[in-house]
């Protein structure tokens, strides 16, 4: 990696030892860089044209439907398939077996073949099997309790409640959207070389929002078979305020630790985007006015933000605080400053809360699309070039890359039960990453390597034992328990951001801030907590539609 | 034949290698190894099972390095291999030293020339040519200066054989722990979701 300084930038990027702990971690929102943000940027900026060429649903809302987005060099399509669900089958759960609609996202135009083909397999999701024409498998539920009121309202010609499309905020709800390579979907290698599709999860979120029009096609459509000629649409101001609910397990988590390459790449984006802001002399009354507009939407949004989780009510209640004293301290004129946005964070990181602090250096981005946008480029990573171990490295200067790089894992203790408490494994049941109880339940033998603090640990003992000049080529054919730990230092020693600094087996250890922070990259809000590993939230909220893209303002919706 | 994404094949030939008793950076290896050679066209996964169905060279029994722990060892080392040949012994997947010598090549943007008795490969960034057989035998390793011959990886699914992506299959079912209640509860939502 290019570790030089940003030219852009003088004010250095936050510390790996603040930024890469779970509490702030999971405290991340969505932000200028995040996923779904670029990529409706990129279809505005290319031009994209979105049809639906197949509608081929029945009075009981079963049937398929295909959605186009047709950009200057390729066309995308989501395949949806709509089933009649009787609502006791109706489960989030990645081990549930059915579901109320199931989509492929189909790479080009598919044919009455296609169709056919994904109609014995797509409903079926992991039991059946797409191809590398496909590049996403996903599925989703209905908001029982919202879809009822809109249908029942719309068909009476009149228009859903405001407040309960606000409690709610989504018609639909997905659970796993699967791509690269999953369930035999394109592998990532086909897209790298794709402009849009090469920014990570972008075919991810394109299939998302794409579904979101689906929700609202199926729901009118359903509107108009229960009511007929009296049946009304959606408004478009209240359309908008509908997003895709997203339901997001411990499955997710152990993604972020897999991929330290790609952590790292996310993590420096989004650290030297906020540097470069804070860089700036001053603010122009333009700028002052986009972050003032940004600032009253963290506001709404964080007070119409609803949780029953624990953690997340206090954290909420410090959230608004914090926006009403961020507000009161820009009234009384911190932006006349010099290096106003440098002089905001910094007053933020001894008044606000993680929370507050997290909210402010996303909004710090969002005038700032010209200085921040580039950083896009740099998210996705080339994951097969720094997989290589250096066996020439010697045993010292691997010591020395974990005296710098590793501290905050060496000086943990893991003897205490509860510093070993859990083990991350994968379920026999549904293949699906788990964590268990190390000292009550069986299995902690297969535990899988995400114990990341007690290796280097481990392997800091191991090369205690070393001769200093030995090449790590001759330790690890002798000793390759630690391979995996090696590779890993090796790719941290010039990734700063590639590891999160926390013992990953401590029984106090919260996944929902493993997946918060995921979610915040893909542009995900609403972050609502269902226990300490699940988590749901709002996708696309207040997004253009496929159809008022053309006339939308760029990427002025979140 | 079931045909099968490279995400998979890595993913299958990981957790088989580690079902079947590897470490995890060696399982790793063992994925990456698998994914390069499908992409090039030849039977990486194919390698990894017969490699692992081999008792008789599983380096943890016999302490002699198997064949992708001999393919390691000599990537491990790449930048110090120059003009001067080095001697690779025999081994039964000579595939497995294709392997991690073609992935060096792409990783440090070098280009690498193994010989052996009835023919040759070239290995160079994101390129792989192959002359006669690749049987068994001995090899030696030389750095070169890359050609243009080869042909690129490719990213498309492909077929694996039934029965080794079954024993494949069949290996990486053993790093998963069965379900308890314990491990239900507090993964996802409620079996019943209607809200």
């Amino acid at each position: 990696m290019d570790t030089r300084p940003d030219p852009i930038t003088i004010v250095p990027l936050r510390n790996p030892s603040e930024v890469m702990r779970l509490a702030r971690m999971g405290s991340a929102h969505q932000n200028r860089l995040s996923f779904m943000r670029s990529l409706l940027r990129s279809l505005k900026r290319e031009n994209w044209c979105f049809d639906r060429p197949v509608w081929q649903v029945d009075a009981q809302g079963v049937g398929h439907a295909v959605y186009r987005a047709i950009g200057p060099r390729r066309t995308y399509s989501l395949v949806a398939f709509a089933h009649d669900l009787p609502d006791h089958m109706r489960s989030d759960r990645v081990i549930a077996t059915a579901w109320d609609a199931t989509f492929a996202l189909f790479d080009g135009t598919p044919d009455a073949d296609d169709i056919a083909r994904l109609s014995r397999n797509v409903p079926k999701q992991e039991a059946g099997r797409i191809s590398d024409r496909e590049l996403s498998l996903s599925r989703a539920n209905r908001s029982v309790r919202l879809w009822a009121h809109v249908v029942d309202r719309l068909a009476e010609g009149a228009q859903p409640d405001a407040e309960q499309i606000e409690s709610v905020g989504y018609l639909m709800r997905t659970t796993a959207v699967y791509g690269s390579g999953k369930f035999g979907a394109a592998d990532r290698a086909v897209l790298a070389e794709r402009t849009i599709m090469s920014a990570p999860f972008h075919a991810e979120m394109l299939a998302v929002w794409l579904i979101r029009s689906f929700s609202l096609d199926l729901v009118e459509h359903m509107a108009r078979m229960k009511g007929g000629d009296r049946a009304a649409r959606i408004d478009p101001p209240l359309r908008r305020r509908l997003g895709i609910g997203n339901s997001t397990g411990l499955g997710m988590a152990p993604f972020l630790v897999n991929h330290p390459a790609l952590l790292n790449a996310w993590m420096t984006a989004r650290e030297t985007a906020i540097a470069r802001v804070r860089a700036l002399p001053d603010a122009t009354p333009q700028s002052r006015a986009v972050f003032l507009n940004r600032l009253a939407r963290a506001r709404e949004n964080a007070a119409g933000w609803r949780s029953e989780h624990p953690v997340q009510i206090p954290k909420l209640d410090h959230l608004r605080a914090d926006l009403d004293r961020l507000t009161a301290h820009i009234d009384a004129g911190v932006l006349d400053q010099v290096a106003p946005w440098d002089a905001l964070v910094r007053w933020s990181e001894t008044t606000l809360s993680m929370e507050g602090q997290e909210q402010l250096v996303a909004l710090i981005l969002e005038p700032y699309g010209d200085l921040v946008d580039d950083l896009i480029s740099t998210m996705a990573t080339d994951e097969t070039a720094c997989f290589r171990i250096d066996g020439t490295m010697s045993v010292d200067a691997l010591r020395r890359i974990i005296a710098d790089a590793y501290d905050w894992a060496t000086r943990i203790d893991h003897g205490p039960a509860d510093a070993c408490a859990r083990f991350w494994y994968v379920s026999e049941e549904k293949l699906e990453p788990r964590l268990g109880q190390r000292h009550e339940e069986p299995g902690g033998e297969l535990e899988e390597p995400l114990d990341i603090s007690r290796a280097l640990c481990a392997l800091d003992v191991a090369l205690s034992g070393e001769a200093g000049e030995t090449l790590l080529a001759d330790f690890l054919l002798r000793c390759p328990e630690y391979r995996h730990t090696v590779r890993r230092v090796q790719i941290a020693a010039s990734r700063p951001y590639s590891e999160i600094r926390e013992n990953l087996i401590d029984a106090t250890m919260l996944p929902i801030d493993i997946l918060r922070c995921k979610l915040a990259f893909f542009g995900a809000n609403r972050f609502d907590p269902r226990s300490d590993r699940w988590v749901r939230i709002c996708l696309y909220r207040n997004a253009p539609f496929p159809d008022e893209m053309a006339d939308a303002p760029e990427d002025d919706w979140a | 034949m079931p045909v099968v994404t490279l995400a998979e094949i890595d993913a299958t030939c990981r957790k088989a290698a580690r079902g079947h008793g590897c470490a995890w950076g060696m399982a790793e290896e063992a994925g990456k190894s698998a994914r390069w050679l499908a992409s090039h066209g030849l039977p990486g996964a194919e390698a990894i099972a017969d490699m692992l169905s081999d008792g008789a060279q599983c380096c943890r029994r016999t302490g002699r390095p198997c064949a992708l722990a001999r393919g390691v060892a000599l990537a491990d080392r790449a930048t110090l291999i120059d003009a001067q040949p080095i001697a690779i012994d025999t081994t039964a997947q000579p595939l497995l030293i294709l392997a991690q010598m073609g992935r060096a090549a792409d990783a440090l943007g070098q280009a690498f020339a193994l010989e052996w008795e009835t023919g040759g490969a070239t290995l160079a960034p994101q390129s792989l040519s192959i002359r006669g057989q690749l049987t068994p035998s001995a090899m030696t390793c030389t750095a070169i200066d890359p050609g243009a011959d080869g042909t690129a990886p490719l990213a498309h699914s492909r077929p694996v054989k039934d029965a080794r992506w079954t024993a494949l299959t069949a290996l990486s079912h053993r790093i998963l722990v069965p379900a308890s209640d314990a491990s239900r509860a507090g993964a996802g939502a409620g079996t019943h979701d209607s809200d």
